[in-house]
């Protein structure tokens, strides 16, 4: 049998990759950062292997040490090189890292589950649909939020983007610590209590958006 | 180390009321760069508690050595030093020779926090520990340095330095506790682990809303 990895990956891929030519304009941007967060996660899960190997599968040690790391570190890339090549803007930032992420998780989820595919169940897929799909979401959100505010001005741009991935490492850590205790519900509740927050503010800001659009075109009307 | 998980849970949970704070006050109304990096820093703090914490709890022993809430440590002083190098200091100093002398006696600052290091690096603890803790003294002298920088620097323009000096002076204290705590950890004294502890869960509540009473005169 080949490698399951790489056999999901063009599952996934191929699809995805092949729409891109059909779609146009901010659809086609946020669908690429989603093949990306799906490559990403193809060449991560190889380098979280050759770490889990040397630390004679050790999975908790790993998971709550490195992989937050690697993890990180690759999917803040493509973000990062969004916001200082192309655009700075906060909610192109925001779609296209949370994409990134969700795309990520999405290759993720489907290796546990090709890995350990007799113990799972429909709550282990609720959970790692809801929690994990939404942790890696939210972490490289976090991060593409931070960038656009900290692309203002070149003196807050090494430490400042340091900062961003070190915060977002540390969520990412009590998530995966959360999550191989004995009580991995409370994993599950951290990024679903983000989320909600989140969902809030943004409906908040479109609604005053839609108001003031709203406001202006009466205002021309009149 | 039982206690010592409650008073990381206080520290996370007030850091983290701070935090929320921090977040709601700049949802409200729009908030300077400089707050919201102050913001970000303190739920750091919570987060980076949290994980020491929910580590304690789940394996019942503490981190020995390098783990990632030593990396929320660092980012927490790196947030801090981004907020006062990239956007204060261009503020609060013009680079004259009259302001030279604030330099040179905010120096003090990395000194004293030098200094802190020099019995853990004596210390019977790993060298994973030491240098752990030695990378988290790098970024706190750093951010030490434009705390009392900040502080004892008279005022360029508009009083806005002048606004924020109970922040840095809040933030020199905050330092200072964390320097103590880690060289207790190391030397395993219990008593004073508890009390510098406690004062740092103080401490982390009261930093946004002093920054904010600070900052809130800005725009007068």
């Amino acid at each position: 049998m080949d490698n399951l990895t790489y056999v999901l990956f063009i599952c996934m891929a191929v699809p995805i990759g092949l729409s891109l030519f059909l779609l146009e304009g901010k659809v086609r941007q946020t669908m690429v950062f989603v093949f990306i967060g799906i490559c990403c996660c193809l060449f991560i899960s190889e380098i979280n292997g050759v770490i889990l190997n040397h630390f004679d599968n050790n999975v908790f040690y790993v998971t709550t040490i490195f992989t937050p790391i690697t993890e990180e570190i690759i999917k803040a890339i493509p973000v990062l090189f969004y916001a200082y090549a192309i655009s700075s803007k906060r909610r192109r930032l925001l779609t296209i890292s949370l994409a990134t992420g969700l795309g990520f998780a999405l290759l993720e989820n489907l290796i546990i589950l090709v890995g350990d595919i007799d113990s799972v169940t429909i709550w282990w897929a609720l959970g790692r649909g809801f929690a994990s799909s939404l942790m890696h979401g939210l972490c490289t959100a976090a991060v593409g939020f931070g960038l656009s505010l900290i692309t203002q001005r070149k003196k807050l741009f090494i430490s400042g983007t340091f900062s961003l991935l070190l915060l977002a490492m540390t969520v990412h850590a009590i998530f995966n610590c959360l999550v191989q205790s004995e009580y991995p519900f409370l994993g599950l509740l951290l990024p679903v209590l983000s989320y909600i927050p989140i969902i809030v503010i943004q409906y908040r800001n479109r609604k005053k958006e839609k108001l003031s659009q709203a406001s202006k075109t009466a205002e021309k009307e009149a | 180390m039982n206690y010592y998980l409650i008073t990381n849970a206080a520290i996370s949970l007030f850091a983290l009321v701070g935090f929320i704070y921090g977040v709601v006050t700049s949802i409200k109304k729009k908030q300077p760069l400089y707050y919201i990096m102050i913001v970000a820093s303190v739920g750091t703090t919570a987060f980076s508690r949290l994980l020491e914490v929910v580590y304690m709890w789940t394996t019942e022993e503490y981190f020995d050595g390098f783990h990632i809430g030593i990396l929320g440590t660092i980012a927490t002083f790196l947030f801090i030093f981004t907020a006062n190098f990239g956007t204060m200091d261009t503020i609060g100093d013009d680079h004259s020779k009259r302001l030279m002398k604030y330099r040179i006696i905010a120096l003090v600052a990395p000194v004293v926090v030098a200094s802190f290091f020099v019995p853990i690096a004596l210390s019977k603890a790993n060298l994973s520990t030491k240098i752990s803790f030695g990378a988290i003294y790098i970024v706190m002298m750093a951010s030490t340095y434009f705390n009392l920088k900040h502080l004892i620097l008279p005022d360029v323009d508009y009083g806005i330095i002048k606004c924020i000096r109970g922040y840095n002076a809040l933030m020199l204290c905050y330092s200072v506790l964390f320097a103590l705590e880690r060289i207790a950890l190391v030397y395993n004294q219990d008593i004073m682990l508890y009390v510098v502890t406690s004062l740092i869960a103080v401490d982390s509540l009261l930093i946004v809303p002093v920054l904010r009473k600070g900052a809130s005169k800005w725009t007068i």
